[in-house]
């Protein structure tokens, strides 16, 4: 079960709220705006993120979170359209399940980031920043050659190796990995089957999801036009 | 083909005959190293084709909140400051600021500087937009040399802000029903700024206290508490006008207007 909500901070230029599966997350995207002196870069865009989790304080972890979409948003994001400017994300979790239980000490990422990717792609297109081509990331569980897609944290718990595994969706199609992570045992052959059969299931969220969520905004966009 | 949804990553469905000239406006960006053209922003894409077939234009109507100035524009900025010859004026919030020349204005010379002080509210046109440098902008009417309603807003008036799209339906839209309606209530002037600022006024305005003028014997008192609810009342229902289907429109109207 996915369900997007655009615009609904108000003070932001952008913001998507995201419920996918178990896990809620609202991103902002504020900018181009003017960037601290240290922050400017001559000829493009520099990016802020901020990742906070939905209980206590920013650790590591969310640090962690915050390298691998930074990568990520870097190489999608028009840059050079907004030179010496400063675009600033900030994604707050307000239900994870990344633990099983208070007292388990693993500590799992992967739906976490899937579903900040995934929202600060609604948030970006809400704030009207300039990206290359849309993109779409799933979070997929491996258990003896078996896919489960946006596993569950017992799924995830169960499974040989899981993914994180974002597309750039170019002409309706995934033509490039933008960002793989993944977790566990699994043999190369198994890997590539995993990315094929993923290929499939992101089209799909793209032109099942994405278009229906975007298309929904921009009518809201132009609800006064007659 | 124009007025459909269009996303980033979408194909672009223009003409790619080389002997067509292709002008590409908001929501389009070329690739520098590939030369390809691609669009970058959701929204409605509108394809415009000259008669004769040799020229296209190709653009993304969309909506954002954050204000990229462009040459010709006409915006409402906030002095914020003084830099030298200049002044600093604020757009938006967080925005970079942008520089307006003392020399910018009708008759100014190095002696006969205009006054504004900081604080004060400006209509004026955007002259020269690169991003990599610092914008500027001028209360000079380019054709005339006169001030053509460019220059200091009155403090009388009421600003507010709107989506961008909005503002642009305002300021382009000769046939925008939302001014005409908001007519038919009140008197009103209005100047909207295509970085989502809007400065209305609806008869004498907002008037401070001490500003009022004591009425001679046996005049009627002018009370302007009307002028302040209708003001107000013009902002509010622009404000929620955004976000009405046209035949909520004159009912939001009517709601706004009701005890004045």
């Amino acid at each position: 079960m996915t369900s997007v909500n655009t615009s609904l901070l108000q003070k932001s230029d952008g913001s998507a709220e995201l419920l996918l599966g178990s896990t809620k997350v609202i991103a902002s995207v504020t900018g181009p705006i003017e960037p601290k002196a240290r922050q400017e870069l001559p000829n493009q865009a520099s990016l802020e993120i901020l990742i906070r989790p939905a209980v206590g304080l920013a650790t590591t972890r969310e640090k962690l979170l915050e390298d691998k979409l930074r990568s990520l948003l870097q190489s999608i994001i028009v840059r050079f359209k907004y030179p010496r400017q400063l675009i600033q994300v900030v994604v707050q979790f307000l239900i994870s399940d990344s633990k099983r239980t208070e007292t388990d000490l693993v500590d799992y990422t992967s739906n976490d980031l899937n579903a900040a990717i995934n929202c600060c792609y609604y948030a970006l297109i809400d704030a009207g920043i300039a990206l290359k081509a849309s993109f779409v990331s799933l979070s997929i569980a491996v258990k003896n050659g078996n896919l489960t897609v946006n596993p569950t944290v017992y799924e995830l718990a169960q499974s040989d190796s899981h993914h994180v595994i974002c597309f750039n969706i170019e002409k309706g199609k995934a033509n490039k990995i933008l960002l793989l992570e993944s977790q566990g045992d699994i043999k190369e052959d198994e890997l590539f089957a995993m990315i094929s059969k993923a290929v499939e299931e992101a089209e799909k969220v793209h032109h099942e999801q994405q278009r229906k969520f975007v298309k929904e905004k921009v009518e809201n966009d132009y609800v006064w036009k007659q | 083909m124009s007025g459909d949804l269009i996303i980033p990553g979408d194909f672009l469905p223009i003409d790619t005959d080389s002997s067509i000239k292709t002008t590409i406006g908001p929501g389009i960006y070329k690739n520098p190293q590939t030369q390809s053209i691609l669009p970058t922003n959701a929204g409605l894409i509108n394809i415009q084709k000259s008669k004769a077939g040799t020229n296209q234009l190709v653009y993304i109507e969309s909506n954002s909140k954050r204000y990229t100035p462009q040459t010709n524009d006409f915006v409402i900025g906030i002095v914020t400051g003084v830099i030298g010859e200049s002044y600093k004026v604020q757009l938006q919030d967080f925005s970079p600021a942008v520089l307006l020349s003392m020399m910018a204005f009708p008759n100014a010379t190095k002696k006969n500087r205009p006054n504004l002080k900081i604080g004060q509210a400006v209509y004026a046109r955007v002259s020269e937009a690169i991003p990599e440098i610092e914008t500027e902008l001028e209360c000079i009417d380019p054709t005339t040399g006169k001030e053509g309603g460019f220059g200091l807003l009155d403090e009388s008036g009421y600003i507010f802000e709107v989506n961008l799209n909005f503002a642009r339906e305002l300021l382009f839209n000769a046939n925008s029903i939302f001014l005409e309606k908001l007519a038919s209530k009140c008197k009103f002037e209005i100047a909207v700024g295509i970085n989502g600022k809007v400065w209305i006024k609806c008869g004498e305005g907002i008037k401070i206290e001490k500003d009022r003028v004591v009425p001679e014997e046996g005049k009627p008192v002018r009370d302007n508490t009307r002028d302040l609810k209708s003001t107000l009342a013009a902002a509010g229902f622009l404000v929620k006008c955004q976000k009405l289907r046209v035949d909520q429109i004159d009912a939001e109207l009517q709601k706004q207007f009701k005890n004045i």
